[in-house]
Parts: C-alpha cells; sequence; structure tokens
C-alpha cells in the first residue's frame, strides 16, 4: 500500500501565472507527458467501453472456453469464453470509478475537517486532531473488513469505507495549511473588511489550498484503486457479474497455472494506471510546489 | 527517453515470457506437472480446510472425518468399494431377529496407542458423551435410535445407565435400539460419532486432550504434530492391531483453503492427493480428457434448489411442476459444468444398486408451459418477480444464471438472482426468508434414506414448509421395514409423492474429481469420495506397470 | 523519557477499551451465528451448543463477562476451532507472521538501502535510470500481483521453488520478496533522494576536502543524516506490512495470523475476531512507540513534551 510522503506546504501562489509556470514545468518533462497520455488512453477508453469494447462484458461463449490472446481476441478469452480485453475496459470503469469517487469522499471529508479544525484552533483544533491521531492508531483496514464481511459488501459500502479510510491525512494537510494561512495579511485584510466565516473559507482559504488537495488528490486516486483491488483480491470488493481489475486479477490467479494469460493482463492495465498516476502525481506535485522551483 | 525504452523492453520481456509459459502448458503430457514420488515413504495430501476437531465426537466435516479416519478405528469400518461394514475393533457381531439387539464381540488385541486395551466400556463410555447434552455434539442425532439416547440428550432424563448400551465383560458390546434401524451398521461404520475416545486422557486434558502429544487413539496412525491451518504430520501406530497392512510409513495432511494454491501444489509435485473439491472447478474442466491424474466418479450428493412452499405462487403445485420442467439438466451439467456431474430430476443420488428413483419431472417445455398457463399464468403473464437465493461463489452463479435463462426461455418468466454471504443465506434458508435457495445434500451413510429423510416435516433440514403426512408414513415405514426389498419399495413410492408434489428442483448427481498421482496406489474407486489411506502406498516401479489396474 | 513512553501507554489503554467495545458490539449485529452449518441442527442441540458457550445469555453479560477475561489476558476458546483457545491460536500464528514481515523488512533493507546509495552516486548516470525505472515499475506492482507472477515463473514453470508453504529457506524466498518488494522500492526512493540532499551539504564536502575516503564519507556521514526518513518510514509500513501479509499469507498458504482477520469474520468466529483486532492494535501502538523512540536516538533534536 502506498504511503503518504511527507508533502510540503506551499506558499500561497503569486497570481495567475503560477498555472501556466505550472503546466510548463510540468510537460517539461517527457515521462510525464508520455504518462499523462498513457492515464488518459487508458482512462478514455474505459470509460469509452461501451462504444469501443469488441465484446459485451459478459458474453458467455461456453464452447470457446479460455483462449490465448489471438486476432479475435486481443487478449484472449475467460473460462467462461468472455472476452478479456472488453472485461479489462468495463472493469476499468468499475476500478477507476471507485478510485475517484472514494477519493472525492475522502477530499470532502478531509478539507472540511481539516479546514474546521484548523481555522476553529484552539481547544476544538486540538480535540479534532487528538481524534484524528486516535483513528490513526486504528487497525482501520481490519474494520473496513470486519464491516464489508458481516454486512455484505455493496458498491455503495465500498465507496464509503475506501474514501473513510483516506480522509486523516488529507485533514491534517488541510488543517497545517489554514492554521497558516489564517494569519496572512490577505486573510485578516479580509476579515476585517467583514467577510463572514464560510465566505471568507470559501473565497480565501480554499483557493490557497487548492493545489495541496489536487497533489494529494492525485496521489489519492491510486491508492484507492489498489486497496479496492485487495479487498477483491480477497473477495470482499466489487461482486460479480460487476467486475473491476481486482476481482479479474483474483480470478485469473486462481486458474494461473491453466492461463496466465487472464492473470496478466488485468495486472499490466493496473500496473500501468498506477505507475501513471504516481508518476502524474508526482510532476503535479513538483509543478505546483513553487518550494521546489530552484532545481 | 531511457526510462520509457527500459519501461517498453520489460514489457516486452513479460509479454514473451508469459507467451513461453501459455504454450509451455500446451505441451502434450499424460500426467499433470511432475510426477516424481516423494524420496521418503511418505504420502502427501491436501485435506482442504482446517479441521474444525479432531474429537471424533464432536465433528462433522469431510477434512475432520479424514484425519478422524487415520487416528480412530470404530466397532466396522467402511469398505469404500462394496460400501459394507467391515470388521474393525469388532470381531463379528449379532443382530436380534427383532432388529432391536445388536451385539458385537470385539477383538481381544486391540489397542489404544498409549497400550491400554480396547474394551467394551470404552465404546460405552463414548457413545454416552456424545449424547451427553453438556457435550454439546452437533452429531447426536444419528445415536437417537438407541432406547433413551434422544430423551438424554435433550435433559429429560438425567441417568446415562438407562442408555441402550451395555458392556458385558471387557469384549462384548450390547446395543439395544427402540425401533428397528435397517442401516444402522452402516451408520455405525460410516459415521464418526460412533467412533471409540479415551476416557482417561479426556478426564485429564479436558477440550484440549486432542492436541499432540495429548491425544491418544486407536487407528492404523498416530498424530506427531499439528500446526493450525498447515498441517498434521501422523506416523504408523505401531500398537495398531493391524499394524502389517499399513504401508505408508508417515503421512502428512496439508490444511490449504485455497484451491488455486492446492492446485499449483500438486503441479509442482509436493502434493500426492487432492480430494474432490480441493481445486478450482476450471482445472476440472481443463484437464478431462486430457491428463489421467483427474478422477472422476459419481458421488452420493444432489445439487437441488428449494423452493418456499409457503410463499405464493410457490405455494401452487402446478407452477412448482412447471418449473421442474422447464429446466434442461443436461445443458447444465454437460455444456456449463463439464465436471461429469450425471443430470437427474431425483432427489436420491444415482449410484445405488438396489434402489432406482421413479421418473420425476423431466425435461418437457410445452408441458411446462401449460401447467404454468394452467395455474393462472399463460405465457407467464403476471407472474411475480421471484428471487433466487445462493451463497456467493462463481459456480452457484452459473447454475442460476442458466436456470434463470431457460425459465425465461421457455415460460417467459424473469427470475431474479440474489447472492448473499454463507451465513446469512444459511438463515435465511432456516427461517424460510427466501422464495427459491440452491441446496446440496451429501449423504451421510450410503442408503437412499439419508436423502429421503430430510424432507420429513420433523425434519430440522427441511427448509421448504413441505409437509405431506403421505410421505411422512411412507418414509417411518420404510425405516421400520425389515425386508431389503420392500424397504426400498417403500421409499421409492415416498420419492414418487416428493417429486410429483415438487418442493425441490433437483438438478443433478454430483461427480466427484480428485487428482491422484501415478505411483500412488490403492485407491479404489468409491461412491463416497471416501479413500482408505491406510490401505495406500507408493509404486515406485509405476512408470514400468503403466496400464495395469490401479 | 520514561514519562513519555508512560503517558503514550497510559492513552491506549481507554483506545483498547473503545476498540473492544465498538468491535464486539458491531460484531453480535451481523447476521448469522458462529454455530451456523449447512446441517440442519435440532434445536434442542443448538440449545446444547449455545448454553455451552455462554450464548444465551443476555448480550451485556457476555460483554462483562468478555471484559472479566480480558483482564486476565483470556480471550477465550475459538467459536470456530473449539478445541483450542485464541491465545493459543495467535501464539502459534504470530512468529509465523512475525518472521515472514522480519523477513520482508530485512529484505527491503538490503535491498533498498545499497540500492538507494549507489542510485544517488551516480546520479543521473545509466544505474540510476535503471534504480528509477525498477522502482517505479515495483510501486505499481501489487503484491497480490506479484505474487501469482512468481508462482507462475519460479514455482510453476522453472520448479526452483516451491509454490507454497512457509518453514524452509527455499519455501521463505518467493513469500518475503513478495512482501519486501514494495518496501525495498520505498526505501531506495527515500534514501536517494534523502542521499542526494545530504551529499550537498556542506559537512560532506568539508569531509570530502579533508580527504576522508568515499567511502567513509557515504557510510559514516551521509548514510546516517539519510537514514531518518527511513526509519520514521517504518512506523507506518509496520502497519502496512500487517495488510500485506494478508494478501501473502494467502496466496502462499503461510498458516500466520492475516488469514485470521478476514476468515474469522467469515466464520462468525466472534472471539477470535476480537483477538486478532485487540492483539494487533496493541502491537500496532507499540511498533508505532518503538519507531518514535528509535527516532529520537538517531536524532537528538526531537523533542518529546
Amino acid at each position: 500500500m502506498a504511503t503518504v510522503q511527507n508533502l510540503t506546504i506551499p506558499e500561497p501562489p503569486s497570481g495567475a501565472s503560477v498555472w501556466a509556470l505550472a503546466r510548463r514545468r510540468m510537460f517539461s518533462s517527457r515521462m510525464t507527458v508520455v504518462c499523462t497520455a498513457i492515464l488518459g488512453i487508458i482512462v478514455l477508453v474505459c470509460v469509452l467501453a461501451p462504444w469501443i469494447a469488441p465484446y459485451s462484458y459478459q458474453q458467455i461463449d461456453l464452447k470457446l472456453g479460455a483462449t490465448p490472446p489471438s486476432r479475435a481476441h486481443w487478449m484472449g478469452t475467460d473460462t467462461l469464453g468472455r472476452d478479456l480485453f472488453s472485461r479489462c475496459l468495463y472493469g476499468g470503469q468499475i476500478s477507476i470509478a471507485v478510485g475517484i469517487v472514494g477519493t472525492l469522499v475522502s477530499l470532502i471529508v478531509g478539507v472540511l475537517y481539516g479546514a474546521i479544525a484548523g481555522y476553529a484552533g484552539g481547544r476544538t483544533d486540538e480535540l479534532m486532531m487528538r481524534f484524528v491521531d486516535f483513528l490513526y492508531s486504528l487497525p482501520f483496514l481490519f474494520l473496513v473488513i470486519i464491516l464489508l464481511v458481516f454486512f455484505s459488501s455493496s458498491i455503495l459500502m465500498l465507496f464509503v469505507a475506501l474514501g473513510l479510510v483516506q480522509w486523516l491525512t488529507m485533514a491534517r494537510i488541510v488543517r497545517g495549511q489554514v492554521l497558516s494561512l489564517k494569519n496572512a495579511e490577505f486573510v485578516q485584510a479580509a476579515r476585517l473588511a467583514g467577510t463572514r466565516a464560510p465566505g471568507l473559507f470559501f473565497r480565501h482559504l480554499l483557493p490557497n489550498v487548492l493545489n495541496s488537495v489536487i497533489v494529494y488528490g492525485t496521489l489519492t486516486v491510486p491508492t484507492v484503486i489498489l486497496q479496492e483491488a485487495f479487498l477483491s483480491f480477497l473477495g470482499l470488493g466489487v461482486q460479480p457479474p460487476r467486475s473491476s481489475w481486482g476481482t479479474l486479477i483474483s480470478d485469473g490467479a486462481n486458474v494461473m497455472g491453466l492461463f496466465p494469460w487472464l492473470v496478466f493482463f488485468p495486472s499490466l492495465m493496473l500496473a500501468a494506471v498506477l505507475f501513471s498516476f504516481n508518476f502524474v502525481g508526482d510532476g503535479l506535485r513538483d509543478a505546483l510546489d513553487p518550494r521546489l522551483n530552484v532545481q | 527517453m531511457r526510462n520509457r525504452e527500459l519501461f517498453v523492453r520489460v514489457a516486452l520481456a513479460l509479454v514473451v515470457a508469459v507467451a513461453g509459459l501459455s504454450s509451455g502448458c500446451e505441451r502434450h503430457s499424460e500426467y499433470f506437472g511432475r510426477v516424481e514420488p516423494p524420496k521418503e515413504n511418505v504420502f502427501r495430501f491436501n485435506n482442504g480446510a482446517e479441521p474444525q476437531y479432531v474429537d471424533p465426537g464432536l465433528m462433522s466435516g469431510q477434512p475432520d472425518g479424514r484425519i478422524a479416519q487415520m487416528l480412530f478405528e470404530g466397532l466396522m469400518v467402511m469398505d469404500w468399494k462394496t460400501l459394507q461394514p467391515m470388521p474393525g475393533v469388532a470381531e463379528r457381531w449379532e443382530v436380534s431377529a427383532d432388529g432391536l439387539t445388536y451385539t458385537f464381540h470385539l477383538r481381544g488385541n486391540a489397542m489404544w496407542s498409549d497400550g491400554t486395551p480396547v474394551t467394551a466400556n470404552d465404546f460405552v463410555y463414548s457413545w454416552t458423551r456424545v449424547l451427553d447434552p453438556k457435550t454439546a455434539s452437533v452429531y447426536a442425532a444419528p445415536l437417537f435410535p438407541i432406547v433413551n439416547a434422544e430423551e438424554f440428550n435433550q435433559r429429560k432424563l438425567d441417568d446415562p445407565s438407562r442408555l441402550g448400551l451395555r458392556a458385558i465383560g471387557d469384549h462384548t458390546f450390547e446395543v439395544r435400539l427402540r425401533r428397528p434401524v435397517p442401516y444402522f451398521l452402516f451408520l455405525a461404520s460410516f459415521m464418526y460419532c460412533f467412533m471409540p475416545v479415551p476416557q482417561a486422557v479426556i478426564e485429564k486434558y479436558g477440550m484440549h486432550w486432542t492436541d499432540p502429544g495429548n491425544i491418544v487413539g486407536n487407528g492404523p496412525f498416530v498424530l506427531v504434530e499439528h500446526r493450525i491451518n498447515s498441517k498434521f504430520e501422523l506416523a504408523r501406530n505401531p500398537r495398531y492391531w493391524d499394524k502389517q497392512r499399513v504401508r505408508l510409513e508417515r503421512v502428512i495432511a496439508y490444511s490449504i483453503d485455497d484451491h488455486s494454491t492446492s492446485a499449483n501444489m500438486y503441479k509442482a509435485g509436493a502434493l500426492d492427493w487432492v480430494p474432490s473439491g480441493g481445486f478450482p472447478d476450471d482445472y476440472v474442466r481443463y484437464m478431462r480428457g486430457r491428463f489421467r491424474d483427474l478422477r472422476t466418479m459419481p458421488f452420493l450428493a444432489t445439487y437441488f434448489y428449494s423452493m418456499n412452499v409457503t410463499r405464493p405462487p410457490l405455494n401452487n403445485k402446478l407452477v412448482r411442476q412447471a418449473l421442474a420442467m422447464a429446466i434442461d439438466r443436461r445443458a447444465i451439467t454437460d455444456d456449463l459444468l463439464r465436471k461429469g456431474d450425471i443430470p437427474g430430476a431425483q432427489l436420491v443420488a444415482a449410484g445405488f444398486s438396489d434402489y432406482h428413483s421413479p421418473p420425476g419431472l423431466e425435461y418437457n417445455p410445452q408441458k411446462a408451459a401449460e401447467l404454468l398457463a394452467k395455474a393462472g399464468y399463460p405465457n407467464g403473464q403476471g407472474f411475480p418477480s421471484l428471487e433466487m437465493s445462493f451463497n456467493t461463489s462463481e459456480g452457484h452463479r452459473k447454475i442460476a444464471e442458466a436456470l434463470q435463462q431457460m425459465w425465461a426461455k421457455n415460460l417467459n418468466i424473469r427470475l431474479t438472482l440474489h447472492n448473499v454471504d454463507w451465513p446469512t443465506f444459511l438463515r435465511n434458508r432456516r427461517t424460510l426468508n427466501y422464495d427459491l435457495a440452491r441446496e446440496g445434500w451429501i449423504a451421510d451413510y450410503p442408503d437412499p434414506n439419508a436423502f429421503l429423510e430430510l424432507f420429513q416435516s420433523i425434519n430440522p433440514n427441511n427448509d421448504t414448509g413441505w409437509k405431506n403426512s403421505a410421505y411422512d408414513r411412507l418414509i417411518t415405514q420404510a425405516s421400520e421395514e425389515q425386508d431389503p426389498a420392500m424397504r426400498m419399495e417403500l421409499l421409492r413410492r415416498g420419492e414418487a409423492i416428493l417429486l410429483d408434489d415438487a418442493p425441490i428442483l433437483p438438478i443433478y448427481t454430483y461427480a466427484s474429481n480428485s487428482l491422484i498421482k501415478p505411483y500412488m496406489k490403492g485407491f479404489t474407486p468409491s461412491v463416497l469420495d471416501a479413500y482408505p489411506i491406510d490401505r495406500l502406498w507408493i509404486d515406485r516401479e509405476w512408470r514400468e506397470r503403466e496400464g495395469d489396474e490401479p | 523519557m520514561i514519562a513519555f513512553i508512560v503517558r503514550r501507554l497510559a492513552i491506549s489503554v481507554p483506545v483498547m477499551l473503545l476498540i473492544a467495545t465498538t468491535t464486539f458490539f458491531i460484531m453480535r449485529l451481523a447476521p448469522g451465528g458462529p454455530f451456523m452449518s449447512e446441517r440442519g441442527i435440532p434445536p434442542e442441540i443448538q440449545a446444547n451448543l449455545q448454553a455451552k458457550y455462554g450464548l444465551d445469555q443476555p448480550l451485556i453479560v457476555q460483554y462483562g463477562r468478555y471484559l472479566r477475561s480480558l483482564m486476565r489476558f483470556d480471550l477465550g476458546p475459538s467459536y470456530k476451532y473449539p478445541e483450542r483457545t485464541v491465545n493459543q491460536i495467535i501464539r502459534e500464528g504470530f512468529p509465523v507472521s512475525l518472521q515472514l514481515g522480519l523477513a520482508a523488512l530485512i529484505f527491503a533493507l538490503l535491498v533498498g538501502i545499497p540500492g538507494g546509495v549507489i542510485s544517488a552516486m551516480k546520479h543521473r548516470g545509466f544505474v540510476d535510470h535503471l534504480t528509477m525505472g525498477v522502482v517505479l515499475i515495483g510501486i505499481s506492482v501489487p503484491s497480490f500481483v506479484m505474487g501469482p507472477l512468481l508462482v507462475l515463473l519460479f514455482s510453476l514453470t522453472l520448479y526452483w521453488f516451491p509454490p507454497a508453504m512457509w518453514g524452509s529457506l527455499r519455501q521463505m524466498v518467493l513469500p518475503t520478496v513478495t512482501l519486501g518488494m514494495i518496501y525495498a522500492v520505498y526505501i531506495t526512493r527515500l534514501t536517494r533522494a534523502e542521499m542526494l540532499e545530504v551529499l550537498q551539504q556542506d559537512y560532506i564536502r568539508t569531509a570530502r576536502a579533508k580527504g576522508v575516503g568515499e567511502f567513509r564519507v557515504l557510510c559514516k556521514h551521509a548514510l546516517s543524516g539519510a537514514l531518518l526518513p527511513v526509519v520514521s518510514f517504518l512506523g507506518p509500513a509496520i502497519a502496512d506490512l500487517v495488510t500485506g501479509s494478508i494478501v501473502v499469507e494467502k496466496i502462499f498458504a503461510i498458516p500466520g495470523l492475516g488469514r485470521y482477520f478476514v476468515d474469522s469474520a467469515f466464520n462468525r468466529d466472534y472471539t477470535m475476531v476480537m483477538g486478532t483486532v485487540l492483539f494487533y492494535s496493541v502491537l500496532l501502538i507499540l511498533a508505532n512507540l518503538a519507531v518514535d523512540i528509535v527516532y529520537k536516538f538517531m536524532d537528538p533534536r526531537v523533542e518529546y513534551k
């Protein structure tokens, strides 16, 4: 499981040109461009699966059974004769959706929580962060496992559970930033001008923590995808007939002694996406983090 | 960029490797993976899930049973091939003319592994212990035919000396039944709860008497090591009365519940036997006709769907019959499953030589549609949406989907699939909180009654809500009938009622599929999917003997 | 320092109590019970069973009983494997998991630190690019992909290593690599980044200028500074190691503790679920504490209030 690296806290950006600067810096690395492209293509193909996939993801052909990759089936067919390429695309839809929705849940909860704690400061902040520390000390994924086992895993449950595992770090990051921004001159000025707390937060604070939220968000998506796959591998994730990359890998691993392509291709897709996400996330961090700009 | 080139190159290398591997699998060979016998005289098999109990008085699972078979020996042992009880601790036995009194004569040289003799008192103790409510054995019910047994187990009687069990001296054991039970000898030789357990050891160690070091048995092997979720290691018992028969020095029973790991271990030559159900079904399909390791046998077990007859429209017999007749069973076994299962519209599994089931409701789509119309749903119109429940598993799902399609095609009705986890599924079935539910039944003993007693009104396994007094009467009557042919006829009539009234939708008799290395000998085929481990041996010259009978 | 440890341990007591309580009640809300079986059990026998394990008592009484036995560190009998106590199962399974975890960690350190150092020394050279390429691939290949692929190649095709089980050295290779790979990769990356930064520092330049041998510079001066983040990485890594061991133990049929997290929940083995959750919570708390202490020894600047 990916562990979040200590993120650096950017200074408040000093003008609109920051984005242009960031874009230029990011695309200066060809590898980042390549990864963005890979990521873009995979996501696009998965999203457009209903139009692109050559076969339906559950069209069974028992007479055919498992066949190695061929011209008709680029990635071969699984034990029920279903086209693996199509299944990988539809599985990707689910995996990516879980990754994005899980991340959104974690962002919403984490940003709100962190912002409130940071903005309130003092006792409240102390109490709220203690609570986060406490949750950190829990074997969180195990509680998720227990919940999923006991209350059968629906896809909704999965979204929530995975999002809730991830929000803690987000809350810490945002809280730290809000805490330091709170006393910045432009915020003080707005406050003196009579802006109320919510307005202050949405208009002045949020845009300034956005950078780290985006960076951290990009790095969270692959973590959530990975955790979904992990749970699916244990039989707790997406339930059939739906499938994700995790369930495809799990199914493939079951028969890998006979049909190795069934574990290979979904693994390749998953690895490519994780690889690209991590790379793009790192690129984004470099680009959006002005502190590193000296290099 | 160098990085990208590298990435491309690594990816290419992996593709090539996989292509090489997959072609490696196609390589023609008669046997699957490595076929080198182990260097020592040791037999290694995968026993499946970790046994819940080593105590034969408490156990119920097949993995538990395989361990018990090696560690303990009952009055009689089952000959797995002929399904006849053979002498075990008892050299011989007599049954009184009224079928109520059984007298077992114990051999003088039967011994516990600590050197004390096995006596009639051991059996009185062991059977009483299983019935004792404080023991809380799940498998007390098979002993209920014994006089006062049921009352004692249900705390209506406190004095165990009033049970119909008596030791006459050290070597004569007398059992009195309350009613004749024609298959009592089968029960006593097949079921684990009839095995003797060592009183002194149990009284000394309590719940932990089965730990290695504590445990004392009277079977062909003794327990050397037990690592939970890993393995049981057993060695030949030097005090066993028939130790000459046992040719294996040691046995290692692994507890690997992951099917694909088990198949991998077999392929790599680390296992000599994988019992049925211990490796993925896909291997069965793939290996059928390709590899000689795969042994397919009919198995005394039935796959069927139960219907909740307390809910409309399933309370209508015509609807149930229509559903039954719209199932193309052969398509399920031959096209979908391809594991050698035998399609059948009967509850009693195929494979009994002296019992032949009535025909049952065979596939007939026209008739099915007519019946449904007669029930008030012409062409499926107005048929409510019913749910088919099964516990989460790819195999059950496939069958459920096939049934769904057949009913849609033949009756124009649409049922929905509902999969739940195992405990929830069992609870729903028990509490009649379902419409249709998947079910499987393995015979507890080799007799048709093992299936038919299920649907008597009082049977706790009857999860359909179906009650039929004529059926109850016939099955009870059969269990008291002394004449074997007449008994089978009564059972047959009972099954006819059941199949016609159709609270269940039988689909097929299971086949057992096991993997056996070619050098393992002594695996006599058995419809009970059980093999005499104490009679197996390793043939190091198997290649020269290829083609002979195993 | 002592006060710090004592305080941390004191805080963890209510935390444990909270975990115990939450798990206990969540579990009882779930459908099904530990003694459900495919075979219908007559109600009288079911009653015998429930009585034997005290499950016929009101929930609050059961909870009280459980807490009382917890005081004595007695986790009760496993409901699924009644011949064994939960303590016994943990005692048997944990050393295996620990071996696996340690082996993976040692593998990760042995591969990661030299990898990072070499990569930093040959900054932007071929070796560096190669290492970073492997690192990026390593991060993207989770253990449940790595495991099956290794088995496929080394056990089922080349027959070099056994595909499963635990005990002999040969059996340990594949699981260790599978579990340790991701940490090796992280440690490589961390070490490299820190080394790059440290090598720019004045004191290294001074040391070099003074003519200290390159090897000595690296080992004595640079590495000790660069290892700090590696140590702080180990805290959360231990938690992840536990999670990872669930998968690796499943793939390689290793009789460790990891499997019980999923299995005992599936089996409604109440006592076993409680036992594993509590045991691992304690373990996590201790591991984090240990990391903090080590951190303090390595970096005197860190203060503990």
